[in-house]
This record gives C-alpha cells, sequence and structure tokens, in this order.
C-alpha cells in the first residue's frame, strides 16, 4: 500500500464519517437544527432513531466491525445529526461508562475506514484533529509528544515508544498504526461526555426516558469478580505496602506505575467495584478519569475478567514498593513500625496478608459483583 | 535532595556570610515563568525545615529574596507551572503544566560506588551528553534553544525541557519517554535483520501488531547503524564493541562471551571467527551475521543494548522524573551540600565543563577561612589542588573552605587555636 500526501476529499462526505471533526456542523445548517430542535422537531425522529441505533450497536457490537445499513444508508446531514444525538443522549447519564463504551465503537467504525487503502485520509483526518502526521515514503510520521499523547493509553507492548523507529522527533509507523493511534485520540475525544443545561437533560429524559434506563441496565457500573466472598472490603486487614500506596495518592503525590498497577490489581482481587478502584486514583496528580478507567477496566477484565494478579511480594519489593521494614513518612506509629507478618514464611502476596488479616463483612448492599464483557485487549504492559 | 550536613553556629555563620555575598553578586536568573513556580528554600539555621509554596510576583521581589542576608542553604523551584503557585495544598494549586526534567546523578549510576568523587563527576557527564545528544536533541528531536542545561552543584547534570509541546504531557506519557531513554522496553532483537526483506525483527515500522512475538528464525543482517531509534544504536554499539575486541584480541573477547553462558571452547571458536570475519569487513561493511548461522547469542545483543541505553540503577530511580510536581535545584542558586554553583550551561559549553573548576565560585582575594579538616582529601579544585589532612588547621580560599565545611569534612577553627 502506497502512501500519497492528502489529496482533495469531498468535504461533505469526510465530514459525515467523521462528525466528531470541527466544522462538521455546516453538515446541519440546511436543517437548520439546533438542539433543541434536534430535540423536537418532528422532522428529525429518523436522525433520532438512527441516534439511538448508533448507541445500540456500541453496546452489542463493542468492536464496531458490524455493518450498520440503516447509517449507511443515511444522508450526509442525518449521520451527523444521529451522531449528535447519541452524544447528548450518552452526556445525560450520570454514569461515564455508557458514553465510554460507545467512544470505543465510534473510534472503531473510523478506525476500520482510515485504515482502509491510501492514507490520504488518514492524513486528512489527522490534520483536521490537530494531529501533525506526514507521509514519509511507504509510512507516516508522527510527532513525538502526539505519539506519546495517543499511544500510552493502548497497552499493546508493539506500541511502547521503546519499540519504535524515532528519528528527529518523529516516530515512523505504518498507515495501519496510525490509523490506531488516531482511533485512540478519537475514544479519548468522544468518551468525555459533552456539557448540558439541566433542561436540556430534563428534555431527554422525557423523550427517551425508557431508552436511557435499558442502555444503564445493559451497561452497568464497572464489573468485579472478587476472588474473596463478595463483601465490603477491609481496609484494615491492607497490607503495609497497599497502605503506603493509598497513602501516597491520597496526599496528591505521584505513584510509580508499578505501584498503580498493583493496587487496582490488588483491591480487584479483593472484590473492590470498578467504581471504587477509579476513585483511589482520583486524588493522584495525573488523575485522568478516562484513562483511569481504560486502565482499571483493562486491568479488572483481563484474561476472562479474572483481572490480573496484583504482584508478588518479592516483585513488589524489586520496584521498591515493599515497606515491610516500616515506612518513616508515615503519620500514624503502626506504619512507621516493621510489620511482622510480612516476614512470614508463607507470606508470599499482598493477597496472603489480606486473607490472614481481612475481617470481611458479610455480603450486603454496596459493591457490584455483576462481570461485565471481558472485551479489554489482553496483552502489554498493565498499569 | 540529598542529605544535608549539619552545620554548627560558626560553620553556620561563615557559609551564610559568603553565601549571602555571592547572592549580592550574581543574583539568579530568573526561570522561564517564574510567577507560576513555586519556590522552596532550605535556610540554613539548625533545626529548621524546607520553607515551601513560597512565589515571586516581580523580578524585584525575588531578587529581594537573594539579597536578604538569611541568604538561603538550598534553593529550589517548580518544574511544574501552577494558577496558584503559593497555595499550600497541591489539589489548590492547580497545575497547568510542567517542564520535562532529566535529572542525572552520579547516584544512579551503575558502579559509581567504585570511583572517587571526580571519577564520578567525570562519567555522570559522559552520560548526559549521551542523554543530550543521542536522546533529547536526537531522537526526540528537542530544540536546544528550548532547554536549560545544568551542573547540580552536586553530582550531577539537569536538562529542563521548556518545549511548549512536552509540558503537557502527565505521568503516564513521560513514563513512555523515560523507557524509551532508559531501553527499559526495547527488544534488543530490532536490530536485527533476516534475509527476507520486510520480516525484520521485533521492529515496529513492520509489523502489524498481530506480528508481535513472531521473531523470525534466521537473522542474516544487523539493522543499519544510521537507522532512527533503538535498531540504529544496538547496531552502532554491537560495532563498537568488535572494534574493541579487535583492539584487545581473543581473550578479552572470549572471556566476555564466556560471560554469556558459554563454554570456554565454545566461547573461544566464536571470538576467533568473530575477529576472522570482523577483520574481513563483512559485518562492518556488510553487516552481515552469517558467522552466527542464525542462532545469535542474546547476550550478544543484551550487552550492545546495555551499552548504549542511559545507566541507571532500581526503576525508583528513573533519571527523568514522571513527577509532575517536583521540585529542582534553581540553575544560578548554591549548592547547600558543596558550594558550588549549580551552573547554567550551553551544550557546547559542556564538553570543557570541570566542574570542580567552574562551579567554583572565585575566591576574588576574600580573606582566608580557617578551618580543621575531619578528614584527609586530596581532590583537583579551582584549578590547582586541594589538599588537607585530618586535625590539621589551615587557612583556605572561602570556596575550599564552604566546601569542607558543607560536606562535613572540616570545622571552622576557633579563634585561639589559629593563633
Amino acid at each position: 500500500m502506497g502512501v500519497r500526501g492528502p489529496a482533495p476529499v469531498d468535504d461533505r462526505g469526510l465530514l459525515a464519517e467523521y462528525p466528531f471533526l470541527p466544522g462538521a456542523e455546516v453538515l446541519a445548517e440546511d436543517l437548520a437544527a439546533s438542539l433543541r430542535g434536534l430535540l423536537e422537531e418532528p422532522a428529525l425522529a429518523p436522525a433520532r432513531e438512527l441516534g439511538r441505533a448508533r448507541v445500540r450497536a456500541a453496546l452489542e457490537d463493542p468492536r464496531g466491525t458490524a455493518a450498520l445499513p440503516a447509517l449507511d444508508r443515511a444522508d450526509v446531514g442525518e449521520k451527523f445529526l444521529s451522531f449528535q444525538y447519541a452524544r447528548v443522549l450518552l452526556s445525560s447519564l450520570p454514569t461515564p461508562g455508557p458514553i465510554r463504551r460507545w467512544a470505543v465503537y465510534e473510534a472503531k467504525r473510523a478506525s476500520a475506514r482510515l485504515a482502509g487503502p491510501g492514507a490520504e485520509e488518514l492524513l486528512e483526518v489527522a490534520d483536521r484533529l490537530g494531529l501533525g502526521f506526514r507521509a514519509e515514503a511507504e509510512a507516516v510520521a508522527v510527532p513525538v509528544v502526539d505519539y506519546v499523547r495517543l499511544a500510552a493509553p493502548i497497552r499493546e507492548a508493539a506500541f511502547r515508544l521503546g519499540r519504535q523507529t524515532v528519528r528527529r522527533g518523529r516516530v515512523v509507523v505504518t498507515a495501519g498504526r496510525a490509523a490506531r493511534l488516531v482511533e485512540e485520540g478519537i475514544r479519548r475525544q468522544l468518551g468525555e461526555a459533552v456539557p448540558l443545561a439541566p433542561e436540556v437533560v430534563e428534555a431527554l429524559r422525557e423523550r427517551d426516558g425508557p431508552f436511557l434506563d435499558e442502555i444503564r441496565e445493559r451497561l452497568p457500573a464497572l464489573p468485579a469478580r472478587p476472588a474473596f466472598p463478595a463483601g465490603r472490603i477491609d481496609p484494615e486487614g491492607f497490607p503495609p505496602c497497599v497502605r503506603k500506596m493509598r497513602r501516597t495518592l491520597a496526599e496528591g503525590e505521584n505513584l510509580s506505575h508499578a505501584g498503580r498497577f498493583a493496587l487496582a490489581a490488588f483491591l480487584h482481587r479483593i472484590g473492590a467495584d470498578g467504581e471504587t478502584i477509579v476513585d483511589a486514583y482520583r486524588n493522584a496528580p495525573d488523575f485522568e478519569e478516562g484513562i483511569t478507567r481504560y486502565q482499571v477496566e483493562h486491568i479488572t477484565r483481563h484474561g476472562d475478567g479474572q483481572g490480573y494478579l496484583p504482584p508478588d511480594c518479592e516483585t513488589l519489593r524489586t520496584h521498591g514498593l515493599c515497606v515491610r521494614e516500616g515506612d518513616p513518612t508515615a503519620p500514624r506509629a503502626p506504619e512507621r513500625a516493621r510489620d511482622p507478618l510480612c516476614y512470614a514464611p508463607e507470606l508470599k502476596s499482598p493477597l496472603t496478608y489480606y486473607r490472614i488479616r481481612a475481617r470481611p463483612k458479610p455480603p450486603g448492599e454496596g459493591s457490584g459483583t455483576s462481570a461485565g464483557p471481558a472485551t479489554a485487549p489482553s496483552t502489554g504492559r498493565p498499569g | 535532595m540529598g542529605k544535608t550536613v549539619e552545620l554548627d553556629p560558626a560553620g553556620i555563620a561563615v557559609a551564610r556570610r559568603e553565601f549571602h555575598r555571592f547572592y549580592l553578586a550574581h543574583p539568579p536568573d530568573l526561570p522561564p515563568r517564574f510567577t507560576r513556580r513555586e519556590f522552596a528554600a532550605f535556610p540554613f539555621a539548625a533545626g529548621t525545615y524546607m520553607r515551601r509554596h513560597a512565589a515571586f510576583r516581580s523580578a524585584e521581589e525575588f531578587h529581594a529574596y537573594f539579597r536578604s542576608e538569611e541568604a538561603p542553604r538550598h534553593v529550589y523551584y517548580s518544574s511544574a507551572y501552577y494558577r496558584h503557585p503559593s497555595h499550600p495544598r497541591m489539589a489548590e494549586k492547580e497545575w497547568l503544566g510542567a517542564d520535562l526534567i532529566f535529572d542525572l546523578d552520579a547516584d544512579h549510576l551503575r558502579g559509581a560506588e567504585t570511583l572517587d568523587f571526580p571519577g564520578q563527576l567525570a562519567r555522570v557527564k559522559e552520560q548526559f551528553r549521551t542523554l543530550l545528544d543521542e536522546f533529547l536533541f536526537g531522537d526526540f528531536g528537542i530544540d536546544p534553544s528550548a532547554t536549560t542545561l545544568a551542573f547540580s552543584g552536586g553530582r550531577g547534570y539537569h536538562a529542563h525541557v521548556h518545549e511548549a509541546a512536552f509540558l503537557g504531557l502527565n505521568s503516564v506519557e513521560r513514563r513512555e519517554l523515560v523507557d524509551f531513554v532508559l531501553g527499559s522496553e526495547v527488544d534488543p532483537s530490532v536490530a536485527l535483520r533476516s534475509e527476507t526483506p520486510g520480516a525484520t525483527g521485533l521492529v515496529g515500522s513492520e509489523g502489524t501488531g498481530r506480528g508481535r512475538g513472531r521473531a523470525p528464525t534466521h537473522f542474516a543482517r544487523l539493522a543499519d547503524p544510521k537507522e532512527g531509534g533503538w535498531a540504529g544504536r544496538i547496531s552502532r554499539s554491537f560495532l563498537d564493541q568488535l572494534r574493541r575486541w579487535e583492539a584487545e584480541g581473543v581473550a578479552a573477547a572470549t572471556r566476555e562471551i564466556e560471560g554469556w553462558g558459554f563454554p570456554h571452547a565454545k566461547a573461544r571458536g566464536i571470538a576467533r571467527q568473530l575477529l576472522a570475519v570482523s577483520a574481513r569487513g563483512t559485518i562492518h561493511d556488510g553487516l552481515s551475521l552469517e558467522v552466527f548461522e542464525g542462532k545469535i547469542p542474546e547476550g550478544f545483543l543484551h550487552a550492545a543494548l546495555d551499552r548504549a541505553r542511559i545507566e541507571v540503577q532500581g526503576e525508583t530511580d528513573a533519571p527523568v522524573t514522571t513527577d509532575l510536581h517536583r521540585l529542582i535545584r534553581l540553575p544560578g542558586s548554591l549548592h547547600g551540600g558543596t558550594g558550588l554553583r549549580v551552573t547554567p550551561l550551553s551544550r557546547d559549553a559542556l564538553d570543557g565543563f570541570e566542574p570542580l573548576r567552574d562551579a567554583v565560585v572565585p575566591d576574588d582575594g576574600l580573606p582566608t577561612v580557617p578551618v580543621t579538616p575531619t578528614i584527609s582529601g586530596s581532590y583537583p579544585f579551582a584549578g590547582g589542588r586541594l589538599e588537607v589532612r585530618a586535625g590539621e588547621p589551615i587557612d583556605l580560599g572561602p570556596s575550599a573552605a564552604i566546601f569542607l565545611l558543607l560536606r562535613g569534612e572540616a570545622t571552622v577553627t576557633p579563634a585561639r587555636a589559629t593563633a
């Protein structure tokens, strides 16, 4: 596949396929559609129906591989408005799960086109998204900063910067990889809810309440499949390393990659639900809801929804995360002291410590225990 | 922030006086966007601790601070920019971005403990040059004019990248850059090329994601040493190693190959053949690896990778910080553990820079300070040699006296003992 420079692409056609690009609003001009119109105008009922279809497709086909014939048949205005309607519908929900799922779907859809033959469209879309992609011989050259921003949340080892051809500020990737990077950028952009006025949220509920309820039922909060009997977690039973990780984050200090991974995997395995795990990172200096959610999802859904095991004690020690000798910076005296349990011969993992110390309460209300579909990629470097 | 030796009152008085004198004559330059930075200072007085969360609203305020007689012992500023830099709670400061900081310290280098102080300084400078030329200005394409380079005043060097595109990167994204510099995510087989065109090692430029881990079975060639990224870098390192062996001979090569787990006879065979083939130029000119018959010893590649990466020990001491709130020594200030100047440097100036000569504050005919060393020592210092014996009082120029006092290697000689 040869890569040529951007060639003229039919502008309205392009915008209809990538309705998140800046300037796509022009597609709705002929229809004189305002947000109010989009919600109420009887003539726009087909666009609304198509918007709901996009959301349903996202729930049923998170990989964005199945065709959506109704969408292919729609005219450019409907394509655009259905996208907008799906976006405001999902933005009106109180939890971010559904809009993130839909963002993955729409990004995959776009990516499938972008990875098609010829890179003109890819370069054009990247350019409109403000990415400095450039054709280079048979490949695409991506500025280093764009590359790390887009590739950091992709867990596959093959995307690590250390494995790329990097020269003079540019990362040279195949057109296929470039499409995957753009997909990541789209996913992140669409995964953020658009701010809506309370009246709009109300109007959406009035018009599409049952549909919104259906989404919430079909896409519950992040899954948990605990290794421990379902029940409330007991922070008193956490080993010193986990306490230290939580303190670090709570104080707004940085926790290493390995630490973040260990904490999420540990919390997951002791039965914390996804939301609780995400919340543990909220004070991190670089907290980003989207990235954290994505990573937690990855860690907790790995291997058929079992989730990763937290690293064992030895691994934690090599990462400098073990504090069994006591943490001199801890505010409470017991935590500054050496923890004898950590030196017990059978203690090989922070989970063993918890199993011995924790007194989980019997199952009750609270932590969700339903397992969602395991859709996250299962390779690469977590954390 | 390193350990700080506690000084007795006489030591404090002398050091503070000299720091004050220095700051009156040489106020540090303002760092870029200084009104958005948090400043922190460590005073001389015993029993005091770091004062954080200071901010300066104007150049005048900044300079007035350095003119005060309470000269600070250590001065730091945040690599981060904040909307409210002086707010005491990190969460309320509102992070706006942060310079990308690279901090190479002798503490981080493997084997540093076997070197003396000047030896450590030389080793860390060499690594710093590699970091700049190969990685920052090379692969990352960072504009040298958008960086501040500085000798840390202690045992290391700092590079501050102010280039706008890098400022907004979060920790995870910075980690990618760290890993690249450390070579920690690199599979050394990226430097191998198989006979079949297109079927390279695990290199990203050809893989489709699906091809990950599906290594070709026969490697015929080494990657072009001029290639970008790690493939070319490992290839260059590989060829360098070969040149070194050519100079050192078969015995030296045999010993190293044995170190990769080969029995002596086998190692000797490989070394002989390698050097014979190498002498014919097939490897250097044709990048041919036929001598290995497709089974290249992994140790060879790992050794090549190891020598090409920035050498540090332990992930927690990564030389590039992923900490977005980090405090770093202010260039132009004095290091409170040595009295040496945190010396701003251009890339060109770095080559000829000798910390123990060029970062020493000139004595300019100031009166000497009577000190009594507690340990004997001999350093190249300020262009000459500083030789002291434990317990033997000596009058030293202020910079040498301060150097020993702050390092805890001398005390101020009481007045009656100097007579």
